[in-house]
C-alpha cells in the first residue's frame, strides 16, 4: 500500500472514504446484486485463508519455542515467542555464506537483464531493420520452452567451460531473457517517438538518447522487470540445485532444500523458521512495491 | 522530411543523406539487440539445438555417439516413464479446468467489490505466489504430515481417521494438485480483473437495465469478451501444470511407487541420478514437443474474433 499516504489523519480519512465506498456499492444494489456481493464477500474471504494461512502458520510455528512448537492440539496463537527455532535452523551451517550466494547470484542477473533488456526492449520497439519481426517472434515463441529442456546442454556447456560451482555458472543462463525483452518492448512502445527524435535534432548521439531519455523514461517497467527478475532469481531451485555441488556454493533455497532432506525432516519448527528466513525478504519486498507487484502481473500479458 | 525532386526522384545529394540514414538505422538497431542477442543465442538456441542432437546420441568417456532413436525406444518401453507421462497429463487435467474455473469465478466475484476490498484480495491471493517453491513445499509437508499435520488434526476433530496424504497411493498426486490451486493461481486473478476491467460500462448498464442477473452478466458479456485472457490463463496454467518439480522433488520424491513422478522429474532422475544425458534429453524433447501441441491446441481453441 505504498501508494497509499503514511500521514495518519488522511489515512484515516481514506479508510472512512473506503468504508463508504463499499457502504455506498451496498446501497445502490438491487436486492440480487447483493446477494451478488454477499456471495463475493465470502467465497474471497474463504480463498484468502486457504492463501494466507499457510504462510501465518509457517510464521507462527517458527517463532514457537521448539518444545511447543509441534504440539497438537496446536496453540493457533502463539503465546510465547522465541529464536530457537532459528538457532536450530541455522547451527552447523553456512547460512550466512548461502543467503550471501543468493544475493550476488539475484542482484547479477537482475543488473543484466535490466540493462540488456531495456536496451533490446528500445531497438526492438523504436528502430526499424531487417530481420526485426523475425527476431522477436523468436523470442516471443523461446518464452514457451520449458527451462527444464535446457537443462542438461546448459550443464555440459557449464562444465565444458569449468563453470560448473562458479558464480558465473549460477549467474549465465539467467542472462538469456526473452521474457525481459518482451516487457521491456511493449513498455518502451508506449513512450512517445517524438520524444527521441527532439533529442536527436538536439544533436544527441544514440548512446546519448538511450541514456538520457530512454532509461529515466523506462523507469517504471524497470521496476517492475527488476522485482519480477530479482524474485525469480531468489526463487530458483533447478538450475542452482544442479550446477552448485560444494555446500559454500548453496544458494539459500538449494541450501535449505537439502537441509531438509538430511536432517530437518521432521523438526518442523526448524523447518519453518528456515522457511520464514527465506519467504521473508520477498513478503517485504512484496508488501513495499506492492502496486508494481499488481501492475506488473498484467504488463507481461494480453489486452483483453 | 527530404524535398522531393520536382521530377519525383530524389537528387543526389538527397540520396547521399537518405541512404545512409537508413543504414545508420539499422546499424544502431542491431547495436541495441545484440548483447541480449548474443545471451540469447548462447543460453537459449544452442541449448535446444543440443538438446534436441543430445536425444539422439549416447555420451561416454570416448565423446558422442549416434544412437539413432535407441533413447526413445527405452523410454517408450520403460514401464516406470510410461508412468511419468500418464502423470504429467493427468497433473495438466487436475490443474487446467479447475484452474481456470477457480480464477475466472474469484475474479468475476471480487470485480464487483470496492476499489479497497479488490486490492486486499488480489495482495492476499497473490502473496503464496511471491514466495517460494521450496518455502511453499516445507509449508505444505508440515499442513500434510501424518502426526504433526494440521490437516489430519482438524479431519480428526469431526472424526475422519489420519491419513498417509503424501505416501497413499490414492491421495498423493491429488494432495499435490490440492496445494498446486491453493498456491497458484494470484497472478491469474489479477490478470483477469485487469482485463475487466478494458470491458467498456456500458454494456453492463444496458445489461442491468434489461435486468439481467451476475451470472447472465458473466456469461453473456464477461466471458466471451474475456477470451484471450482466459486463454492467456489456460495456457500458462497447463504449461506450469506440465512441469512441477520441486514438489515433487521435496515432498514426494516422485513416489510412493512413483504415483507423483512426471516428465520434469525423469529428467532430473535420468540427467542427474542416473546421469544419462541422452536419455534425459529424449525425455526434455518430448515435453517440449507436449509444451508446444498443447500450447497450440489451446490458443486455437479459444482464439477470440471478438472486437469492443
Amino acid at each position: 500500500m505504498s501508494s497509499v499516504s503514511m500521514d495518519s489523519a488522511p489515512r484515516k480519512n481514506w479508510f472512512r472514504r473506503q468504508l463508504g465506498n463499499a457502504q455506498r456499492s451496498w446501497r445502490e444494489s438491487t436486492p440480487g446484486e447483493r446477494v451478488v456481493l454477499v456471495v463475493a464477500y465470502v467465497v474471497a474471504t474463504f480463498w484468502a485463508i486457504v492463501s494466507l494461512f499457510p504462510l501465518y502458520w509457517m510464521i507462527a510455528t517458527a517463532l514457537k519455542p521448539p518444545s511447543i512448537a509441534m504440539v497438537l492440539p496446536p496453540e493457533w496463537i502463539p503465546t510465547s515467542i522465541s529464536l530457537n527455532n532459528f538457532r536450530e535452523a541455522f547451527a552447523g551451517n553456512p547460512v550466512w555464506r548461502w543467503t550471501l550466494n543468493s544475493l550476488i547470484v539475484a542482484t547479477a542477473v537482475t543488473a543484466f537483464q535490466v540493462v540488456f533488456a531495456t536496451m533490446a526492449g528500445y531497438g526492438f520497439s523504436k528502430k526499424v531493420f531487417p530481420g526485426r519481426e523475425i527476431l522477436f517472434w523468436l523470442y516471443v515463441s523461446s518464452m514457451m520452452i520449458p527451462p527444464f529442456a535446457l537443462v542438461i546442454p546448459l550443464f555440459r556447456l557449464m562444465a565444458e567451460y569449468g563453470l560448473v560451482n562458479t558464480y558465473w555458472g549460477l549467474i549465465a543462463p539467467g542472462l538469456s531473457a526473452p521474457f525481459g525483452v518482451f516487457l521491456m518492448r511493449q513498455f518502451v512502445q508506449t513512450l512517445p517517438s517524438d520524444l527521441f527524435d527532439a533529442a536527436r535534432i538536439d544533436g544527441g548521439g544514440e548512446l546519448r538518447v538511450f541514456w538520457d531519455i530512454v532509461l529515466p523514461l523506462s523507469k517504471p517497467g524497470i521496476a517492475v522487470l527488476g522485482i519480477f527478475v530479482f524474485m525469480g532469481q531468489w526463487s530458483a531451485f533447478l538450475w542452482p540445485l544442479i550446477v552448485t555441488s560444494s555446500n559454500e556454493m548453496r544458494t539459500l533455497q538449494v541450501g535449505f532444500a537439502l537441509l531438509a532432506n538430511r536432517e530437518l525432516r521432521v523438526n518442523f519448527g526448524a523447518l519453518m523458521a528456515a522457511a520464514t528466513y527465506m519467504a521473508m525478504p520477498m513478503l517485504i519486498v512484496f508488501f513495499i512495491f506492492q502496486r508494481y507487484f499488481l501492475r506488473g502481473v498484467t504488463i507481461g500479458g494480453v489486452k483483453g | 522530411m527530404a524535398q522531393v525532386h520536382p521530377a519525383g526522384e530524389y537528387t543526389v545529394a538527397q540520396r547521399r543523406q537518405i541512404i545512409p540514414k537508413r543504414f545508420r538505422e539499422w546499424f544502431w538497431g542491431y547495436f541495441f539487440i545484440f548483447p541480449s542477442f548474443v545471451m540469447f543465442l548462447i543460453f537459449s538456441l544452442y541449448p535446444m539445438y543440443d538438446s534436441v542432437r543430445l536425444s539422439f546420441e549416447r555420451l561416454s568417456l570416448r565423446g558422442r555417439d549416434w544412437v539413432g532413436l535407441d533413447n526413445y525406444r527405452y523410454l517408450i518401453h520403460n514401464d516406470y516413464f510410461q508412468q511419468s507421462m500418464l502423470n504429467t497429463l493427468m497433473y495438466a487435467v487436475w490443474i487446467v479446468p479447475i484452474g481456470v474455473f477457480l480464477s475466472l469465478t474469484l475474479a468475476l466475484l471480487i470485480y464487483r467489490l470496492p476499489t479497497f476490498f479488490q486490492v486486499f484480495y488480489k495482495s492476499a491471493f497473490y502473496l503464496p505466489v511471491v514466495t517460494s517453491g521450496v518455502v511453499l513445499s516445507f509449508v505444505w509437508l508440515y499442513l500434510y504430515d501424518p502426526a504433526f499435520g494440521l490437516l489430519n488434526y482438524l479431519l480428526g476433530l469431526v472424526g475422519i481417521g489420519p491419513r498417509l496424504w503424501l505416501s497413499d497411493l490414492d491421495t498423493s498426486m491429488i494432495s499435490l494438485v490440492i496445494m498446486f490451486h491453493a498456491t497458484h493461481w494470484g497472478g491469474s486473478i489479477i490478470l483477469l480483473t485487469a482485463s475487466m476491467g478494458g470491458i467498456p460500462k456500458d454494456l453492463y448498464e444496458a445489461a442491468r437495465l434489461d435486468g439481467a442477473s451476475f451470472i447472465k452478466q458473466s456469461t453473456s458479456i464477461t466471458i466471451p469478451l474475456l477470451k484471450p485472457a482466459i486463454a492467456y490463463v489456460a495456457i500458462t496454467g497447463s504449461i506450469a501444470s506440465l512441469q512441477i518439480f520441486t514438489e515433487i522433488l521435496l515432498m514426494t520424491r516422485g513416489g510412493p511407487d512413483g504415483h507423483t513422478s512426471n516428465m520434469v522429474f525423469s529428467i532430473y532422475e535420468q540427467g542427474f541420478i542416473n546421469f544419462n544425458f541422452g536419455r534425459a534429453s529424449a525425455v526434455a524433447v518430448m515435453l517440449l514437443l507436449i509444451t508446444i501441441v498443447v500450447a497450440v491446441t489451446q490458443f486455437r481453441l479459444l482464439r477470440s474474433n471478438v472486437e469492443y
